[in-house]
């Protein structure tokens, strides 16, 4: 029976988790998870800045009246608590590596074969790989979407309403400020 | 030459080793005997580094380190395989790091114990597991295989076939460790006997030793530990309250 060709990142894959373990089940793990974590952020920033926007006006004769003397709430705070997936996605990495390392006590003890490897650092790279591509996955999402919540900020938010210096809230977002 | 010197080791208060030392010369096929809880597993686990241990222990005059480990391999009736991974990706697996990897012997013993390729390990018999082990341990290009009671759950068709393999396709350097309770089945395999009792070295023969005393190796044994052939008829007399007869 001729193997099936394996593409480049497989073969890389393959190699950087517990020998046997359905790398593309956790790969449909951590899509999902990314998924959902953007969908959950979109959903808590949108909400959340629709409500500010919304009262930056006033209701006069029936008419919804912009009112230039008020500031739209800051960036940070719009930000607070959209992020949450992702971070719980970085702390779930914590037990996947222990889940990964636990896997070489399941059904056998291949722990004694990983051991006794003469590449002292494999066993490492197979517990570990995985979740620090996630946690690293989850933070390069969270500062992309913080750039992208901030443009929507921007593009919605009134001009006469934005902040003084709107560039310093997104630095202090990226830096992981909230309020 | 595997050389262990004073080798102890204790689980919190209870020694499982004392004071072990123990020679085992490149080519050599050697026995380890004891009862449950003698220190066999313990030695084997010791030696390959597996835990931490007092004395030393050293390969031609080195410790065993990541640099000389691959020199060691191990099949254990725990297994060492991965059970999601078939043999077919075990081979790859060894392959990749075991670069003295026997791919010729390796197709052979799965051809000869008729195991298949591309089954996951895990998903194989008992017996189908242990011979998998076995194979992988003889195949990874060691020197030196050791075997804590690796055919532990195969039938006595199976373990005859396989002390047979074994002593058609080994080396004369590679040196087996097999540690079992299975004596007279290997008696005629060994060439060395080791007797472990309660963590300490009570017997080291060679068969040819035993042979020209014209002594079984069941004989050596039970003579080393003092073996009480009376002690079954005197247990029943006293748990059935029989009288004895003198």
């Amino acid at each position: 029976m001729e193997k099936p060709v394996k593409n480049n990142f497989a073969r890389w894959i393959e190699g950087r988790v517990p020998p046997g373990l359905d790398w593309r089940t956790e790969r449909s793990w951590v899509v999902w998870g990314l998924i959902l974590g953007t969908l959950w952020s979109a959903i808590v920033f949108w909400s959340r800045l629709d409500n500010a926007r919304d009262r930056l006006y006033d209701w006069v004769g029936g008419q919804r009246v912009l009112v230039e003397s008020r500031t739209i709430d800051p960036f940070p705070e719009l930000l607070d608590q959209a992020m949450a997936g992702f971070l719980l996605g970085m702390a779930l990495t914590i037990p996947l590596a222990c889940y990964h390392y636990a896997y070489h006590y399941l059904g056998s003890r291949s722990i004694y074969l990983m051991r006794r490897l003469p590449d002292r650092w494999d066993l490492w790279r197979r517990c570990l790989t995985v979740p620090v591509l996630l946690a690293v996955l989850c933070l390069v999402a969270i500062e992309l979407l913080t750039i992208l919540h901030f443009l929507m900020f921007l593009l919605l938010t009134p001009s006469p309403c934005l902040p003084a210096e709107p560039w310093r809230q997104l630095l202090y977002a990226l830096g992981g400020g909230r309020v | 030459m595997i050389e262990i010197n004073n080798l102890s080791k204790s689980y919190g208060k209870k020694a499982a080793l004392m004071d072990v030392s123990l020679t085992v010369p490149q080519g050599e096929i050697l026995g380890l005997f004891g009862e449950n809880g003698a220190g066999k597993t313990t030695l084997l686990k010791c030696v390959l580094g597996y835990l931490k241990h007092q004395g030393t222990v050293t390969l031609d005059g080195a410790p065993i380190t990541r640099q000389n480990i691959h020199r060691l391999s191990f099949a254990t009736c725990e297994h060492s395989f991965f059970p999601a991974l078939s043999p077919a990706g075990h081979r790859d697996f060894y392959q990749m790091h075991f670069p003295r990897w026997r791919e010729k012997r390796f197709q052979g013993l799965m051809d000869f114990f008729e195991l298949p390729m591309d089954r996951p390990a895990g998903k194989l018999s008992t017996g189908q597991k242990n011979q998998l082990e076995v194979i992988l341990a003889l195949c990874q290009g060691a020197d030196y295989i050791l075997m804590d009671e690796p055919f532990a759950g195969n039938d006595i068709f199976n373990r005859e076939d396989f002390y047979k393999v074994l002593l058609g396709i080994l080396e004369p350097t590679e040196t087996v460790i097999l540690s079992t309770h299975l004596l007279e089945e290997v008696e005629h395999f060994i060439g060395r006997a080791v007797l472990l009792r309660q963590g300490h070295i009570v017997g080291d023969v060679t068969t040819g030793e035993l042979e020209d005393s014209g002594r079984s190796l069941m004989d050596y044994v039970k003579e080393t530990y003092h073996y009480r052939s009376d002690r079954v008829r005197k247990a029943l007399s006293e748990l059935t309250g029989e009288e004895e007869d003198g």
